[in-house]
């Protein structure tokens, strides 16, 4: 089996954006095993880019946060998680982009420019 | 002790460049990391030839992109990256920061001090790949670059632009002749009135002693005043010498914007591609001929294309290549010689048996050629080396024929006599390259019989004597030399007179 077709079953997983138990086993039984670790780590990567995470030093802002997002990043699972070394601000995690809107970074960036100076 | 309002505008001052704009990154994870090649998955925005960073702080290039992954070329020896570490993508195409500060440094290809002196700072960031000028930016080339070889500058000129290849067997003399080269342009350099050279010499999968000899002859020279060397010896990874001509080049080309010119040696082009072939294979890329990957013959071509000769509306500047390459057993019909070979704009081609024979440079001058160095050879050299061109050639016929040992007449022997001098006066010992005024008296007079009744054996001293009496007593006639303009009747008159006086003083 071709690497495209273990990905359209891995698209087939789904019923209404969630991952359907029955269609998995029906479809793992069809698989020998490095097709299976394959589907896997697509797997992974599927969930991955559909959900969002975000890091926030309070959890109590998260909720604000989390209906904000929302509007922006449409259709995506979003999970809130605290980070208190943020010191203020968020760090957004979607699939590969980091967006890193915090008091830690930019410090860090600025340490770093110093240090290249 | 500072006062704090000075060390405030001290912070200020360094933060002015400092932008905040850096919040997003593309990250991604390591999946495999075998021989100097990571493959991450995520980088989705990653572009080819961007550099990345890993968490350990290492770095990297992308030269891969592929539909769910990205393979990286490592730039440091990072064996502790390991499956799961994080990469990021800098935004940053590879380059190297240049600027004068640079000149008489030992760097590798990413710009990183190699003699222990602090790093370049403030310089212009050039990037290392990039697409050469174009046909309405450049002119032709015009202006000789001497390399102070008899041989060369009668017989293979080079010009100001020029890509000329040095091809040969190792150990024959093919680094000798680019040293000496970059020897040569001081004595240019310090000549009034004509546009300096600046070198820059890259040591391409070379021994560390190698490198070290060269740089030490630099030194020793006074050449290291005016030339940079790129270094990514045989213990570097593949992809630092595979850089390496690249980061070689775009230095030049700093110099070139600036209306300058720049003359680039590569030693050597083989070992580039034996890198590269060796990064080719560990990224699973197709192998053709001799495991080289399809696009070995654009490695070479997008990177002697960058040589050029710029018109005055562009600055004037120039790059000219000095690319070596090694040949086993002489055979010029293997893969990169014949690419390489149709690339630059001719080839000086060392022969072993030439050099066993003890003629030193031993350069084949049947197969050696200067496709458009012609045009940019100086009217002083140029009305005396056809002549020499034409003896030497009828010589090498006639030798063959009276390899038969068949009885000669006179006008043959003394044909094949005169050609003997003419190999003998091309001879010429390492380091010691000769300005054009001595060039030509050198050539003068054995195309003009002075040399016919010297022993052979004598023809080197008499040559070197011949030089000391003309710098001695004659200065006046070199200067008119050194102009560059074709010798009129009364000086070569004048040069005569002087051979003349000076055989009847040499025994």
């Amino acid at each position: 089996m071709t690497k495209k077709q273990i990905r359209s079953l891995v698209s087939a997983s789904y019923t209404n954006d969630q991952l359907d138990q029955q269609k998995i086993n029906r479809i793992t039984k069809l698989l020998n095993r490095p097709e299976l670790k394959t589907y896997i780590n697509l797997l992974k990567s599927f969930e991955k880019s559909k959900t969002l995470t975000i890091y926030t030093p309070h959890l109590s802002t998260g909720a604000f946060f989390k209906k904000e997002l929302a509007k922006i990043f449409v259709g995506k699972k979003i999970e809130i998680k605290e980070d208190k070394k943020l010191i203020a601000g968020i760090k957004i995690i979607d699939n590969d982009n980091v967006y890193d809107f915090n008091v830690r970074n930019n410090l860090k960036n600025l340490v770093s420019y110093i240090v290249d100076q | 002790m500072k006062d704090s309002e000075e060390i405030i505008k001290q912070l200020e001052k360094k933060l002015s460049g400092y932008s905040t704009d850096t919040a997003t990154k593309n990250v991604g994870a390591v999946l495999k990391n075998t021989d100097g090649v990571i493959v991450a998955s995520g980088l989705s925005k990653a572009m080819m030839s961007e550099l990345v960073e890993f968490s350990n702080g290492s770095q990297g290039v992308v030269l891969n992109l592929d539909e769910d992954t990205v393979s990286i070329i490592l730039l440091d020896k990072a064996d502790d990256i390991a499956e799961g570490d994080t990469v990021k993508t800098t935004g940053i195409l590879l380059s190297i920061e240049v600027s004068e500060d640079l000149l008489g440094r030992v760097v590798n290809p990413l710009g990183i001090p190699l003699d222990n002196k602090p790093k370049i700072k403030n310089g212009k960031k050039m990037p290392l790949e990039r697409i050469a000028a174009g046909v309405v930016e450049r002119e032709g080339v015009n202006t000789p670059i001497k390399t102070g070889i008899k041989a060369i500058d009668a017989m293979i000129p080079i010009g100001r632009g020029q890509r000329e290849l040095i091809i040969g067997d190792r150990g024959i003399g093919k680094t000798a002749i680019a040293i000496d080269t970059i020897i040569n342009q001081k004595q240019i350099n310090s000549t009034k009135g004509v546009k300096p050279v600046f070198c820059v010499y890259v040591a391409i999968g070379q021994k560390q002693s190698t490198i070290a000899q060269v740089i030490e002859k630099l030194k020793e020279t006074g050449a290291l005043e005016y030339t940079i060397v790129v270094v990514a010896s045989a213990s570097e990874p593949a992809a630092l010498q595979y850089l390496a001509p690249y980061a070689g080049v775009a230095i030049a080309e700093y110099f070139m914007e600036k209306g300058q010119d720049v003359l680039v040696v590569y030693d050597d082009l083989t070992k580039h591609a034996w890198a590269y072939r060796q990064i080719s294979l560990v990224l699973r890329r197709p192998a053709g001929r001799e495991a080289y990957p399809g696009d070995i013959f654009y490695l070479h071509s997008r990177l002697l294309e960058r040589a050029v000769k710029m018109n005055k509306e562009n600055g004037g500047g120039s790059i000219t290549a000095l690319p070596i390459i090694e040949t086993q057993a002489n055979d010029l019909s293997a893969y990169i010689p014949t690419n390489v070979i149709s690339i630059t704009d001719g080839q000086i081609f060392l022969q072993p048996d030439l050099f066993n024979a003890g003629i030193r440079p031993a350069i084949d001058a049947g197969n050696s050629v200067s496709r458009v160095g012609g045009a940019a050879q100086t009217p002083t050299i140029k009305s005396i080396a056809g002549k020499m061109r034409l003896e030497l050639a009828q010589y090498n016929n006639l030798a063959a024929f009276a390899s038969f040992g068949s009885d000669l007449d006179e006008a043959t022997a003394k044909q094949l006599e005169r050609g003997k001098r003419t190999i003998e006066i091309l001879k010429q010992p390492q380091y010691n390259p000769l300005p054009e005024s001595l060039e030509y008296l050198s050539i003068w007079i054995v195309t003009n019989g002075i040399l016919d009744d010297v022993a052979i054996e004598d023809v080197l001293r008499f040559e070197t004597e011949y030089h000391d009496f003309m710098k001695r007593k004659n200065q006046k006639i070199l200067d008119e030399l050194s102009t560059g303009t074709k010798p009129n009747e009364d000086l070569i008159k004048r040069i005569e007179k002087t051979a003349l006086e000076f055989k009847k003083l040499f025994s």
